[in-house]
């Protein structure tokens, strides 16, 4: 439906160079004044560094962009007042070529950035080319339709809700039968929880054994974490298809749904631009920051850090080497952690050369693994990724980003590197020492028992004393057994009134000497947490 | 003809020259200021106030990522814009002598005009060789491919001024209280058209060429690159 009317609408030429000029801002004014054409860049962008095409420069990128801008006649106007048309037309083929440099030959990495003396952002100047290309339907269509199905169904897999809780429900039973441990679980929907735990539907449609791992070392840790039912999908690709409506819209999913959940934490699967987009897009498309955002990587190593959990690296003998995703790395700061939860958890650790900081993009980043337009190329620019990694003899590659996993198995195939690529989550949760599994606590905060079977008429008498009820008199055990056997049967919890009436006695709280939750209690059953369904009514009849 | 000339450069073009500049720059910086800044962090790469400014301040000095990127074109630039700030620096002495700073030195009369030929010249020359090394760089085929008409444009007026104000010093003979004078005029809104000296006079109208230009041109780098910069290592 809404494809069908954006395809009628195409905008007019001054309209895209309108939409331009919304996007100039103080940085873009500046950048564009301020780069000398240096050519420092070309050799910090892995697209020239792989072909040595002076096409692939990005100061000639940003070049095309500026010449835009001068065409709409005001803003860069006012830079050269003499140079520039001001006719504010745009050829077809101009467009196709801006089309192919914008979102061919970027990834939006900032490489050049960091080595720009000028300190030039071409991957902000590349995102505001986009915007007006999306405006014009010219983004690459895999790109686009990415978005769409996120906005069309919550993630960007348009996978069901109900086959998400499937595989998490089915991951919680791997878990336990792993451990043996039915303690470890996967909460869904849990209110008040520390973090909101949201995933990228890539590792629970094709690789669910991720969210078992990440688990694995949450449970270790002892987290307090929950996952969503309904928003659970960490990406937003309109942060490079530069439409900033839908990424206002694909970032509030997340924050929103947090809210909901009474959670003001949002714990990122091991996802570079899901991070980056919720932490430093969200509060300002969003125009709110009473929430924060932690990536996995931050997480675990602060579990190493504090000591809850523990590793035995001799576990993982082979050379491992760490790719830093731009979005977690460069644009996030998160290069230290990484590197210490890996030597935490493999034997032989190497960096590659550069790393870090100036670490090389692995070249699917900037949404260019859903461009299948651009997929040579992209294979060919990745050869720089390759060699780097191959000098550094690792036989396993770890990296943070399932979008670089996703590049680097690819690289791994193309250029016969023989590698293994893996999540540092699996790393991690195969080092994991596990604690021995805890005695689930018998009773919980308010005194309810956790489980209705380990309840005996000792635990009655004890928990009733804790009730100022002296010893329990057959009139009170027949009530209780009562409740119990109708909890068995009906899992659920009896109104007082249904009591009286089966049992014919007097009225069961008049007989305990308060509401009926004491009896729920001393009968040993689950805490009624959800009282809207009968709370209210029976507390009328019971004052 | 050529008197008429002269007396644009030398009466009318300094005042109009001065004009532009503030306005230009006062234009500039307006733009500038009722743009809406970016919020978005770009890198998040050192922590506090502290660290950014020492890596904006390591960078303007040394070129600290010209450096790392590359050592040859880091020599030029260095040549050129250091030769550029001693250039710029010694042009103190046209609008007043500055005794009290020379007395630091413990320098004479004659002492001055010496050291002043002799760093002059070196800093004229590091600028007009840098200058020619980075024009030339931009015939290399890939920063060929990237440049614009307008970095030709300054690096070509530049060495124009580099080169007729070393000429003014080698080929003409023009005395420093000459010049003195005229500046002086300027200032008090009396200007004379009597320094008929022709290196002179081609050295001041390409300069104030430049400085019109100076505003709208990548020249304000200047300025701009502390601030750029800065937002990069926020
Ligand atoms: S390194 Fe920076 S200033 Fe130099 S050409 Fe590239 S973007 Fe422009
Ligand atoms: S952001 Fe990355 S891909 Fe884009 S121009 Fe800069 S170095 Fe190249």
């Amino acid at each position: 439906m809404v494809t069908e009317t954006k395809e009628l609408t195409k905008p007019t030429n001054q309209e895209m160079l309108d939409f331009l000029g919304t996007k100039l801002n103080r940085n873009l004014s500046m950048y564009f004044q301020s780069c000398q054409r240096c050519g420092i860049c070309a050799d910090n962008c892995h697209y020239y560094k792989a072909t040595n095409d002076p096409k692939m420069i990005p100061a000639y990128k940003a070049e095309l962009v500026r010449k835009l801008y001068k065409k709409r006649g005001g803003g860069l106007r006012n830079l050269v007042p003499w140079f520039g048309s001001k006719n504010g037309k745009l050829s077809d083929e101009e467009l196709g070529v801006l089309t192919d440099s914008v979102f061919g030959r970027c990834t939006m990495c900032r490489r050049c950035t960091i080595g720009c003396p000028m300190g030039i952002d071409v991957a902000m100047i590349m995102r505001a080319c986009r915007g007006m290309l999306t405006l014009n339907h010219m983004a690459p269509k895999g790109l686009q339709d990415t978005v769409d199905i996120h906005l069309k169904t919550g993630n960007n897999m348009g996978l069901e809700n109900e086959e998400f809780v499937a595989t998490v429900e089915w991951m919680e039973e791997e878990l336990q039968d792993d451990l043996g441990d039915s303690t470890a679980k996967i909460p869904i929907d849990k209110k008040g929880a520390k973090y909101l735990w949201v995933l990228n539907p890539r590792e629970v449609k094709y690789f669910p054994l991720l969210l078992k791992a990440q688990a694995k070392i949450f449970h270790a840790a002892g987290e307090d974490f929950t996952v969503s039912s309904r928003y659970w999908d960490v990406t937003n690709y309109a942060l490079f298809n530069g439409d900033d409506v839908a990424g206002r819209t694909i970032s509030g999913y997340v924050i929103e749904e947090a809210d909901r959940l009474g959670i003001n934490s949002v714990l990122c699967t091991e996802c570079g631009h899901g991070f980056r987009q919720l932490k430093q897009m969200a509060p300002i498309w969003l125009k709110r920051n009473d929430f924060t955002v932690k990536a996995f990587v931050e997480v675990v190593a602060d579990y190493i850090k504090r000591g809850r959990i523990k590793l035995d690296p001799t576990v993982n003998t082979e050379r491992v080497t760490y790719h830093d995703p731009c979005n977690q790395g460069r644009s996030g700061s998160f290069i230290d952690e990484p590197r210490y939860i890996l030597r935490a958890s493999v034997m032989d650790y190497v960096d590659t050369d550069p790393c870090g900081r100036d670490n090389w993009c692995c070249g699917g980043g900037g949404g260019a693994l859903t461009m299948s337009e651009f997929r040579n190329r992209r294979l060919d620019i990745a050869k720089v990724k390759a060699e780097q990694i191959r000098a550094t003899g690792a036989k396993i590659i770890a990296t943070s980003c399932h979008n670089c996993i996703d590049q680097l198995n690819e690289i791994n195939r193309h250029y016969e590197l023989g590698l293994k690529v893996v999540n540092t989550c699996e790393l991690t949760a195969d080092a994991l020492i596990m604690p021995p599994p805890k005695e689930p606590e018998l009773r919980d905060d308010e005194g309810y028992m956790n489980d209705p079977e380990k309840w005996d008429w000792e635990m009655a008498q004890t928990i009733a004393a804790g009730e100022r009820i002296g010893l329990l008199t057959e009139e009170q055990k027949r009530v209780i057994e009562y409740v119990r056997k109708y909890y068995h049967s009906n899992s659920d919890w009896p109104l007082p009134t249904r009591i009286k009436k089966d049992l014919g006695c007097s009225n069961p709280c008049r007989m305990f000497q308060g509401p009926p939750e004491t009896i729920f209690k001393i009968a040993g059953l689950p805490n009624p947490r959800d009282r809207s369904k009968w709370g209210t009514r029976h507390f009328e009849i019971c004052p | 003809m050529a008197d008429a000339w002269s007396y644009f450069v030398y009466v009318v073009l300094p005042y109009i020259t001065i004009l532009a500049l503030i306005v230009g720059i006062i234009y500039r910086v307006q733009t500038w200021r009722k743009l809406p800044r970016a919020k978005a962090i770009i890198h998040p790469m050192v922590s506090g106030r502290w660290g950014m400014v020492k890596v904006v301040a390591t960078d303007i000095l040394f070129f600290a990522k010209t450096f790392k990127s590359s050592k040859v074109l880091w020599a030029m630039a260095a040549l050129f814009h250091i030769g550029l700030l001693l250039v710029v620096f010694g042009h103190i002495r046209t609008v007043t002598e500055v005794s009290w700073l020379w007395g630091l030195f413990n320098l004479s009369e004659e002492g001055i005009k010496d050291a002043s030929t002799i760093l002059g010249s070196i800093a004229g020359i590091a600028m007009l060789a840098g200058g020619v090394l980075l024009l030339i760089r931009r015939f290399t085929p890939s920063c060929r491919f990237i440049s614009i008409f307008e970095d030709y444009y300054i690096l070509l007026i530049l060495l124009g001024i580099a080169f007729t104000g070393m000429g003014m010093r080698w080929f003409s003979h023009i005395e420093i209280e000459e010049i003195h004078h005229y500046s002086r005029g300027v200032l008090a809104f009396n200007p004379e058209h009597s320094i008929y000296n022709i290196w002179f006079m081609w050295h001041f109208f390409l300069a104030q060429t430049l400085i019109i230009y100076f505003p709208f041109s990548k020249l304000v780098h200047l300025f701009s690159k502390p601030v750029t910069e800065a937002w990069t290592t926020r």
